[in-house]
């Protein structure tokens, strides 16, 4: 008892006031307890909806951009988890060794920095609400290109109206934006933990893509992003999402693409901008000789037209391999697909010991990849005869996978279209056994092949 | 309705538990001593009554649809049966004390340290109980987990390889040339059991979604890519972890069917009636599920379970499915939600 006196009396010094008063009436810090709980818990409720905040804005794009076509250098290792190469730029420098070949790239100038003209007032402001114009909010997403007849064409040919878009903003928000970020950047809360970071939608450039456009201007097809979110992507973090229904599969792909029109009509603006600040150093007023709206619009207009007409150009191929259901065949096809694949000039160049030893690369994200070790039996694009035909026959963009040997008369493998075709078939044949080992043997002894 | 009731039921008790625990943020004075009694005794008869009557709303274990879901259900009852009746009966004895011997103003606290008579008592009944559990179960272990692998069961049955992936199932059939060869030669089906089914260039794979043969066994070689995942089919009773670097051998041999063909997609959630026509019945929508806490899309880590009427029915999707994944040349008209495994 008296302990207990003497400790309470210890502590109703003038000083202590304060904290005596709390443990003398425990009544009102339980009340305050109880209170902000229920306060909480009033929040917390009224926080479950499944869409955006109606006020919340698209963030402005502030990461380095890639103005090339390619990288170069060879990276002596994978990228650390929970950083990107390119912060190498923002001074990061646990990652000077890995990827130094970037702060060349920047002095190249192929590397730019969108930061100036954002943080410059004026401009940064006409760009946000020239692409709020674009694109909306996330809670609202729309397409507007200000022009009629193309603005129909996309809401009726590549489901970007609003109704579906909006729909897409809650299915994007609820799956994918924990890795692909709000604007698609690929940067979300996990995105820089997992290896291969998630695509960033905002260069409008995806690897998996049966469209025929040339190179610079590819774009993939609503079945193709539809065939990644129903297979998911083997090999790295992209799980399946075959279990969505339908009409949300639909909803959300009409928003990727949403988010890549954006993004890429930002990224060129940008570009566009930092090169002509450049050339005309100093004197400010007459990189505003265009306005800003005008800018976003045309490369806006730009993309969408390319994801139009990818809608009605997928690849088909010009003739069919005769080997299927015919083992013999087959193994014919598979040996002439390994000489070709061995060449010194073909695929053999990056698909070291077919993959197996092959050196890491940088691609167009700024990211390292290393070319598929064939052997393992992981294709990230789908592994249907058609998949490994588009990917030889077109090259993964982005990834430095060049696109198949053009015709050639000099070479006997693709003096014509046909034997180009044929050669293309031949090899598909091959990376289709390929990883296999009673298949491989097969090749050995009917072939003389040795592959292990 | 009734679950207004018994959200409200949950409610009061909650609050009521509130006002126990925090007597001075409700109700400042020191007054009410056998709170305690009333909390316990209200949240027993609320336990009961939500246990009496979950069934009739169907809150309960969906029924069993494998050939050992009896053995599993029977231990599960067992179980429920001990463990329910000690918990009533600690909780009406706990209840009772705290009614009939309340803190009172001006009587001393009685302090009691253990008595040995009583404590062997209520470690041996326990002990007792676990002893003839644990030999009670021998059975059904050894009918779940050790199936007798030998070239009679291995040839009658399916195979096939669930590899568990942050978040999603990846399935692995071989194909129905390969079948053939199991059937005319019985050891094929064996050795590739023993070799946990190797990878063929004519395999069939899925993603998200399983496929069984009524009165079949499906041998599944169970792996994970990354973490620990655990493959639930609640309605097989089946409940089987994947280990990292581990193939695990798992089965089941599903009692009904739930799917039928429709043109070139096959339907579930539908079962045969009396008369041997196809009905809807949401009670047949079998789910894949994982039931170990693998990552923040855990809960979407699902699939879908379908159980084929006859071997042919599967066989004719089993060569579908294989031919979708041989194209050589785009679908002419691609149909919205078909993806290159099928749906």
């Amino acid at each position: 008892m008296k302990g207990s006196v003497g400790f309470r009396s210890d502590r109703e010094t003038p000083e202590n006031q304060p904290v005596s008063r709390w443990f003398q009436s425990p009544s009102r810090v339980l009340r305050r307890v109880a209170l902000a709980w229920g306060v909480l818990f009033t929040i917390g409720m009224v926080g479950c909806d499944e869409a955006y905040d109606p006020e919340l804005l698209y963030p402005i794009r502030r990461d380095w951009i890639i103005n090339a076509e390619s990288l170069e250098g060879t990276p002596g290792n994978i990228n650390p988890p929970g950083l990107l190469p390119l912060q190498i730029l923002d001074g990061r420098k646990e990652l000077l060794g890995i990827s130094n070949d970037f702060l060349k790239a920047r002095d190249d100038g192929k590397i730019v920095d969108p930061r100036p003209i954002v943080d410059s007032s004026n401009l940064g402001v006409e760009l946000m609400r020239a692409l709020r114009d674009l694109a909306g909010r996330p809670r609202f997403p729309k397409i507007d290109v200000d022009d009629d007849s193309l603005n129909e064409r996309l809401a009726k040919e590549l489901k970007l109206d609003r109704k579906t878009l909006e729909r897409g903003s809650v299915v994007y928000r609820r799956n994918c934006l924990h890795c692909h970020g709000l604007n698609g950047d690929g940067k979300g809360p996990t995105g820089l933990w997992v290896n291969p970071h998630p695509r960033d939608f905002r260069s409008g450039i995806f690897k998996y893509v049966s469209s025929s456009q040339d190179e610079g201007k590819r774009k993939p097809l609503r079945e193709d992003l539809r065939r990644t979110l129903t297979n998911g992507i083997e090999g790295t973090s992209m799980p399946s999402f075959a279990l969505l229904p339908p009409e949300d599969m639909d909803a959300v792909i009409s928003y990727v693409i949403h988010l890549s029109i954006r993004g890429e009509a930002e990224m060129e603006t940008l570009k566009e901008l930092i090169l002509e600040r450049g050339q005309s150093a100093g004197a400010a007023e007459e990189v505003e000789q265009t306005p800003i709206v005008e800018r976003v619009r045309s490369k806006a207009r730009t993309a969408a037209e390319r994801w139009l007409e990818a809608l009605t150009s997928q690849l088909m191929p010009a003739s069919q391999p005769d080997y299927e259901n015919d083992e013999a065949k087959m193994l014919e096809a598979a040996a002439r697909g390994y000489k070709f694949f061995t060449r010194s000039d073909q695929c053999v160049q990056c698909h070291t010991n077919f993959g197996r030893d092959a050196d890491l690369r940088y691609d167009m994200w700024g990211t390292m990849v290393r070319p598929r070790n064939l052997t393992a039996n992981i294709y990230g694009g789908g592994r249907r005869p058609i998949d490994f035909y588009w990917r030889i026959h077109l090259g993964i963009r982005g990834s430095g996978m060049p696109s198949f040997a053009p015709v050639n008369e000099k070479d006997p493998a693709v003096k014509d279209a046909e034997a180009r075709e044929k050669t293309m078939w031949d090899v598909v044949a091959f990376i289709r056994l390929l990883p296999y080992p009673e298949w491989r043997a097969k090749l050995s002894k009917a072939h003389g092949i040795f592959l292990d | 309705m009734t679950y207004a009731i018994i959200a409200l039921l949950t409610v009061a008790t909650l609050i009521y538990g509130l006002y126990v625990v925090f007597p001075a943020a409700l109700k400042p004075s020191g007054k009410g001593v056998k709170r305690w009694a009333y909390l316990f005794g209200i949240t027993l008869i609320t336990e009961i009554l939500v246990f009496a009557l979950a069934p009739l709303f169907g809150w309960w274990l969906p029924p069993g649809r494998s050939t050992y879901s009896g053995d599993i259900d029977l231990l599960f009852y067992v179980i429920l049966a001990v463990t329910g009746a000690t918990f009533i009966g600690v909780s009406i004895v706990y209840t009772y004390v705290l009614f009939k011997y309340p803190s009172q103003e001006g009587r001393p606290s009685l302090y009691s340290h253990g008595n040995i008579k009583l404590e062997m008592v209520w470690t041996a009944i326990p002990g007792v109980l676990l002893f003839l559990l644990a030999i009670g179960q021998i059975p059904a272990w050894l009918k779940v987990k050790m199936p007798t692998l030998d070239e009679g069961s291995a040839a009658q049955a399916l195979q096939v390889e669930v590899v568990g992936r942050q978040w999603e199932w990846r399935v692995r059939y071989p194909s129905s040339e390969h079948l053939e060869r199991w059937r005319s030669d019985p050891r094929a089906a064996l050795t590739d059991l023993r070799r946990k089914l190797a990878p063929q260039p004519d395999d069939v794979r899925l993603v998200n979604e399983l496929h069984a043969v009524k009165g079949e066994r499906l041998f599944i070689h169970l792996r994970t890519m990354d973490v620990i995942h655990s493959l639930f089919l609640p309605q097989m009773r089946l409940k089987q972890d994947a280990l990292p670097g581990k193939t695990i051998l798992a089965w089941f041999e599903p009692t009904e069917a739930n799917c039928q063909r429709v043109g070139d997609t096959w339907h579930t959630g539908v079962r045969k009636d009396a008369k041997g026509n196809w009905v809807e019945d949401p009670l047949y929508k079998w789910e894949i599920a994982c039931t170990e806490f693998c990552g923040s899309r855990h809960s979407l880590m699902r699939g879908k379970l379908f159980v084929h009427e006859t071997r042919e029915d599967f066989e004719a999707w089993l060569k579908l499915a294989a031919a979708r994944q041989r194209v050589t040349a785009p679908p002419t008209e691609a149909k919205p939600g078909a993806g290159a495994a099928g749906q």
